[in-house]
């Protein structure tokens, strides 16, 4: 088994709304929405996880609290075994950066790309005044942009250029960890199969870990090593790729597979149950699933199912009725 | 409080320029006027001031351009030093809470909280008191004059700029661009300097054109109600309010400082137009 | 064979923008049938959502159809007055958007927008259309449609929102529902149930349908036919079995590799390298030539018209020998790959 390079142990992100002041002077809780809610995940040095679910079950969240851009509001993260806090220090901000999905909103619309790179480079001493530029070619070769890129504005470029650029000034932090959030999601087809090959190019190449966020089932199954699959801010199963897409055990990935469309001739899709996705409560008696499950129990409503291995294998899934 | 409808605002909205013609005739005309004001010595050999009973009220003619006042002052040489007044106290009055607003609003907008709360009220409170009421106790507090003017407008006048900021800072500390420079570990104040402020400040920089307008309205107000320049400077709200009385029988020497003021106002909303169309594309 | 429900021949649009005029559609050429199931695949820009709306005539202020015929129904759009024209169109053809907030009315309850087709255009008594608005409730599979009558479209969830539209979309009882990417703002397992609804409605109504979507599984799982849509222009046209198996067209073969598919890990997707053509600029020989890995000098030079080909129609002047120069890493997960499963 591989080094675990970034792991989360019972990590949660609370989102508190904001109160009145009535409400502060007579003692009212504010309400507070657990986007993420007791999250283990462990990231083995190397690999590539791919983390699944639908709008509003957590998992850009998750993302963006353990790159640090939201402070957790419980649990614990460890970097390299070593314990990190919401006040991170530069070289632990460096080593988990984000890409993020929107190629519109992710570059400053006022900065040329070079000056953009130049900035935190110079800042992190990762070049000198000197080297800098040839920093900066090789960021640009290394995304595949000509070098010409580098005096232009983000406005000049498509959108899966601007990624390349957001992939870029990533990369020049000499990150460990990738956090790819939603990455491809707002590309065409075409544009998106190259971005997918370059991560997983730079992955290899650079030897980092990955954490893949998507709706996108089928871009997940291409890139990762191991699935997380989330509902309402837990991870429900968790193992590697191809078992969970080959023997999936949680009724909720088992609905989610068999609702993706798929590319072989004659399929049909499989009879997906009625039901709405449930808004995120403060609070949930017994098994989150339940009200969608087929096979929920009457034990479903009392007890809050834990992560357990299945088999001898590595995965695990959270249900009481496995 | 100073409404947002002035001279010029309307045609320009109809006129609908391409951004560099209203952007290029814009300026020509601010440049124009500029040039006028500053060589108002050079272009004209009467005194602003300097009176020739002799020759009052006289229709224009080959060496009075546009005719002369009740005092027998040169109106053109009047409208000339005039636009030097107008045009200064016009823009010195945006300056200052253009700074001042755009500061307050950025450090508010990304900090939010207590210090947010607390300017927030604070210009709730500066809204809701009327405009001319505090110009006229600042001018007796100060004495009138340019000072207590520019005082006044500021006074009021960073309220928009704090608010414009602002709003823009709520957006844009939760666009990716600005989340990206959080997580490769930049300063604040270089997140604030580099890849807030160049982002938020166009929509300020947009007002401040056609606040210079109002703050020129506002001058001439003042200047109208006596409570502007002291005469017998040259200035064109207080020539509209000597010249009313003659409206009748010399119309010009009220009308003129309307028409440049209205000039003014066109030509400051042709550029904010053109910069609009520019920095939104 | 009767006449279509709706046939549209060589219908060209175009569109002012600030580069200059753009030839969004250059020649386009459709026939639907009652319960037929087409499905209209393509990029941003190829033109997808464009030809909707210009066939209902919908298109934007500054675009407009240049030249082309539509007949619904047998009659010519062209030879009908504005207000005959919408009515016709209205009659047979439902809509439904991929945007369903801005497609529902914020301010009107959603029962009352469902009978309101019924209501006001058949003039249907006020209790009739509430019973057929409650009745399409039921047939989209909106629970409690009772008590849901009286409700706003922001208390509903973007799942019933859709179905919302689609009832709407079904209330004047059209023969042909247009749809343009409905599923793209949901979720996949909400996808999945619109998807089946959608299906389900082909097979009890007979109402065919036309969908316009970017996602190629998409159309493998709802459509009988499908065209591919490529700088203004079908590139591939046929059955949707024949052209998943042996695509025609280079363009269609790479957007099929390029689409990872949930069923398969490869070792690296297909990509397509470069930009889609700029049709502001005139269009000289086949506009997916500079991005094709088959493409030769009568490529740069000839666009090709769309032709029968052994399965399906092809506008590929190497229709029947492209695979041969299909680049060597991707072969061995072609088509061969495909069939495996």
């Amino acid at each position: 088994m591989s080094d675990i390079v970034l792991s989360a142990s019972n990590l949660s992100k609370h989102f508190v709304g904001k109160q009145s002041l009535i409400g502060k002077l007579r003692g009212k809780e504010p309400l507070s929405v657990p986007a993420v809610d007791g999250v283990d995940l462990s990231m083995p040095a190397g690999s590539t996880i791919g983390l699944v679910g639908e709008s509003g079950c957590g998992k850009s969240t998750l993302g963006r609290t353990l790159v640090g851009l939201y402070p957790s509001s419980g649990g614990s993260l460890s970097l390299f075994d070593r314990q990190i806090g919401n006040d991170r220090s530069l070289e632990e901000r460096r080593a988990v950066q984000m890409i993020f999905q929107d190629p519109y909103s992710s570059l400053n619309p006022r900065m040329k790309v070079g000056d953009m790179l130049e900035e935190i480079l110079l800042f992190h001493k990762l070049a000198d005044k000197e080297s800098v530029q040839k920093r900066c070619v090789e960021l640009m070769e290394l995304v595949g942009l000509p070098v010409t890129a580098l005096q232009a504005y983000p406005r000049q470029f498509s959108g899966g250029q601007r990624q390349r650029i957001g992939i870029a000034r990533a990369l020049a932090l000499e990150p460990k960890i990738l956090i790819a959030d939603e990455a491809v999601s707002a590309l065409d087809v075409s544009v998106q199969a190259s971005i997918v090959n370059l991560l997983q190019d730079l992955k290899r190449d650079l030897g980092l870990t990955m954490l893949f966020i998507s709706h996108n089932i089928a871009i997940v199954r291409q890139v990762s090593d191991r699935i997380a699959v989330m509902y309402l801010g837990r991870i429900v199963e968790e193992g590697l790729t191809s078992e969970v897409f080959n023997n999936p055990q949680h009724p909720y990935t088992k609905l989610l597979l068999g609702s993706v469309p798929k590319m072989t001739p004659g399929s049909k899709l499989g009879a997906a149950p009625q039901g709405e996705l449930p808004t995120i409560q403060a609070r949930y008696e017994g098994c989150r699933f339940q009200s969608r499950c087929p096979i929920a129990t009457s034990a479903c409503a009392t007890t809050d199912p834990a992560l357990i291995q299945i088999g001898s294998k590595d995965h695990q899934a959270a249900c009481i009725n496995l | 409080m100073r409404t947002q409808r002035f001279p010029g605002k309307g045609i320009v909205k109809r006129l609908n320029f391409s951004a560099n013609t209203a952007l290029y005739s814009g300026i020509i005309i601010i440049g124009l006027l500029a040039l006028i004001a500053i060589a108002a010595p050079l272009l004209s050999h009467y005194d602003p001031t300097g009176q020739d009973l002799e020759n009052t009220l006289i229709a224009p003619t080959r060496h009075h351009l546009l005719g002369t006042d009740q005092l027998g002052r040169d109106v053109l040489t009047r409208i000339m030093y005039g636009a030097r007044i107008d045009l200064t106290i016009g823009i010195l009055a945006v300056v200052f809470p253009f700074i001042l607003g755009t500061t307050l609003g950025l450090i508010s907008g990304w900090r939010g909280g207590l210090f947010d709360t607390l300017v927030m009220r604070i210009v709730d409170t500066t809204i809701a008191f009327p405009f001319y009421v505090m110009a006229i106790a600042l001018v007796f507090v100060v004495g009138a004059g340019p000072k207590a003017i520019i005082l006044a407008i500021s006074l009021v006048g960073w309220v928009a700029y704090c608010r414009i900021v602002r709003a823009a800072v709520l957006v844009a500390k939760e666009l990716d661009y600005v989340h990206a420079a959080k997580l490769s570990g930049l300063p604040t104040s270089r997140i604030l300097r580099k890849h807030v402020l160049p982002n938020v400040i166009t929509q300020a920089i947009i007002f401040s054109m056609s606040d210079i307008v109002l703050s020129i309205l506002a001058i001439v107000s003042l200047g109208y109600l006596g409570l502007g320049v002291p005469i017998p400077t040259a200035e064109w709200g207080s020539m509209i309010q000597e010249g009313q009385a003659y409206i009748l029988q010399q119309w010009w020497i009220p009308t003129i400082p309307g028409v440049m003021v209205v000039i003014t106002g066109f030509g400051l909303s042709l550029i904010g137009d053109g910069l609009v169309k520019r920095l939104n594309k | 064979m009767s006449t279509p429900l709706l046939s549209v021949r060589d219908l060209h649009v175009e569109i002012d923008t600030s580069r200059g005029l753009l030839k969004a559609i250059r020649g386009v050429s459709l026939d639907v049938n009652a319960g037929d199931s087409l499905g209209i695949v393509g990029e941003s820009g190829s033109g997808k959502s464009i030809t909707l709306k210009a066939i209902l005539g919908l298109l934007p202020k500054n675009a407009r159809v240049t030249s082309g015929e539509i007949h619904v129904d047998g009659v010519d759009l062209a030879t009908l007055s504005e207000k005959a024209r919408r009515a016709l169109l209205s009659e047979k053809i439902g809509i439904v958007f991929q945007d369903a907030i801005a497609a529902l009315n914020p301010v009107m309850r959603i029962g009352v927008q469902i009978a309101e087709v019924p209501h006001r255009r058949l003039g249907w008594s006020k209790e009739k259309s509430h019973a057929r608005a409650i009745e399409l409730m039921e047939l989209v599979g909106i629970p409690e449609a009772e008590k849901r009558f009286s409700l706003y479209p922001h208390q509903l969830s973007g799942g019933l929102r859709q179905r919302v539209a689609i009832a709407i979309a079904l209330s004047g009882n059209p023969q042909l529902i247009f749809c343009d990417e409905p599923t793209t703002a949901l979720d996949v397992t909400i996808q999945a149930q619109v998807l089946r609804l959608l299906m389900e409605l082909r097979v009890k109504e007979r109402t065919g349908l036309v969908f316009v979507t970017h996602d190629l599984a998409v159309v493998n799982e709802i459509c009988d036919e499908i065209n591919v849509m490529y700088a203004g222009r079908f590139v591939e046209s046929g059955s949707v079995a024949n052209t998943f198996q042996r695509p025609s067209h280079p363009y269609t073969y790479s957007l099929l590799k390029s689409a990872p598919d949930v069923d398969h890990q490869s070792e690296r997707l297909f990509s397509i390298s470069g930009e889609t053509a700029d049709l502001t600029k005139p269009v000289t020989g086949c506009p997916f030539a500079p991005r094709c890995f088959a493409t030769t000098q009568l490529c740069s030079e000839n666009e090709p018209a769309l032709l029968a080909q052994a399965s399906s129609f092809s506008a590929c002047h190497h229709a029947s020998n492209f695979t041969e120069k299909i680049p060597a890493g991707h072969f061995s997960q072609g088509t061969q790959g495909k069939a495996r499963s």
